[in-house]
């Protein structure tokens, strides 16, 4: 899967925040002066990364405060990696608004690392459970109707991505309400 | 970007992670505050895409939420909410394990939005949802202890100003709507 980039991500942004549901930097920029100033961060990362120094002073001078920002905050930049460098670094010259609209794009793009991350606490929880209730990986991949094969995987070589979040969750579930030699669950089970 | 069942979603998954991470009995109070509070209370419909919180919550806590892109940095501007404010929050409809999310009411959101006197700010509180449903005695009484909270003259001049002219302008505005 390709992964989110900080421009693709810049490009989908100013265009949900926007009233006129458009890229263009001269319609942007007109909107974040009158109306929609919250318009402004991002169209600002936005055009630095999407347009050369001179267009996007040439359509933003009209706007005065996006004129200023842009001279006081990117046009020290001679080329976009060393402004996302400065970014990544959380660099103290550069206000915290425009970090957090970069935030916003790291939890976005590393949404997949999350899961995994949920995944492998769930794990632990699941592999102290399945010891305290004795229940053998038969019993949970067949009642669940699990493929063997991505639940052998998953909890004895560690690939959580042979699971999905929803499957790796009601193998929690079922673990956390299974009561050893309960009839209800044995009836569940060959229904 | 976030939409109403998007945050709820959101603030779900932060729930499990918690519960899955600590291990004690303990519940845990969280506060959303800012336009994440006013998108999941129906009073603006704008896309966003951070959600700021007032947290109660341990430390360990805190890294998860910046995963989840839901910033405590909003903590540090605490002056700017009344005093009081968790007596008023209301509890989010959706079922946790480990922490209780609430929102602020309409009057501490408006009253946060003046102190912090941002042009975007000021944008989101003067929807006409919001401007509808807000009780103006209370916000008032609330405008009255932020000056005892803020902690200049400058800051207090500055709120007096953004409040006479937010009152002035939409108060009686409303009474047409």
């Amino acid at each position: 899967m390709r992964q989110l980039t900080f421009d693709g991500f810049l490009s989908k942004y100013v265009r949900e925040l926007s009233f006129c549901k458009s890229n263009s930097l001269a319609k942007l920029s007109a909107e974040a002066e009158e109306l929609n100033p919250r318009l402004c961060e991002p169209l600002l990362l936005y055009a630095f990364l999407t347009h050369d120094k001179n267009t996007i002073r040439r359509l933003f001078r009209q706007n005065q405060i996006l004129t200023s920002e842009f001279n006081q905050h990117f046009f020290q930049f001679d080329n976009s990696s060393d402004f996302m460098s400065a970014l990544e670094l959380n660099c103290s010259t550069f206000p915290q608004s425009y970090y957090k609209v970069y935030k916003s794009y790291l939890s976005l793009r590393d949404r997949y690392q999350n899961d995994s991350h949920t995944k492998s606490l769930m794990k632990k929880k699941i592999v102290t459970l399945q010891k305290q209730k004795q229940l053998t990986d038969y019993r949970i991949y067949a009642d669940l109707h699990i493929n063997s094969g991505n639940f052998n995987a998953f909890m004895k070589r560690d690939c959580l991505d042979r699971l999905s979040l929803e499957a790796t969750r009601k193998v929690l579930r079922y673990l956390e309400d299974y009561i050893p030699n309960n009839t209800l669950h044995k009836k569940q089970r060959f229904n | 970007m976030l939409r109403v069942n998007d945050i709820k979603e959101r603030l779900l998954r932060l729930d499990e992670d918690a519960s899955l991470l600590l291990n004690d009995e303990n519940k845990y109070r969280c506060f959303i505050v800012g336009g994440g509070a006013l998108v999941l209370m129906g009073y603006i419909s704008r896309a966003t895409h951070d959600i700021d919180v007032i947290n109660h919550v341990p430390r360990d806590l805190i890294s998860l939420m910046e995963k989840y892109d839901i910033s405590t940095n909003v903590s540090a501007h605490i002056d700017c909410f009344p005093d009081d404010y968790d007596y008023r929050a209301t509890k989010i409809d959706i079922k946790t394990q480990k922490i209780d999310f609430y929102t602020l009411s309409l009057e501490d959101l408006v009253i946060s939005k003046l102190s912090a006197s941002r042009d975007k700010d000021i944008h989101d509180i003067t929807e006409n949802a919001v401007l509808q449903a807000l009780n103006w005695s209370l916000l008032d009484k609330l405008a009255k202890d932020i000056r005892q909270s803020l902690l200049s003259d400058r800051e207090i001049d500055e709120f007096n100003g953004h409040y006479r002219d937010f009152v002035g302008r939409y108060k009686n505005a409303t009474a047409n709507f």
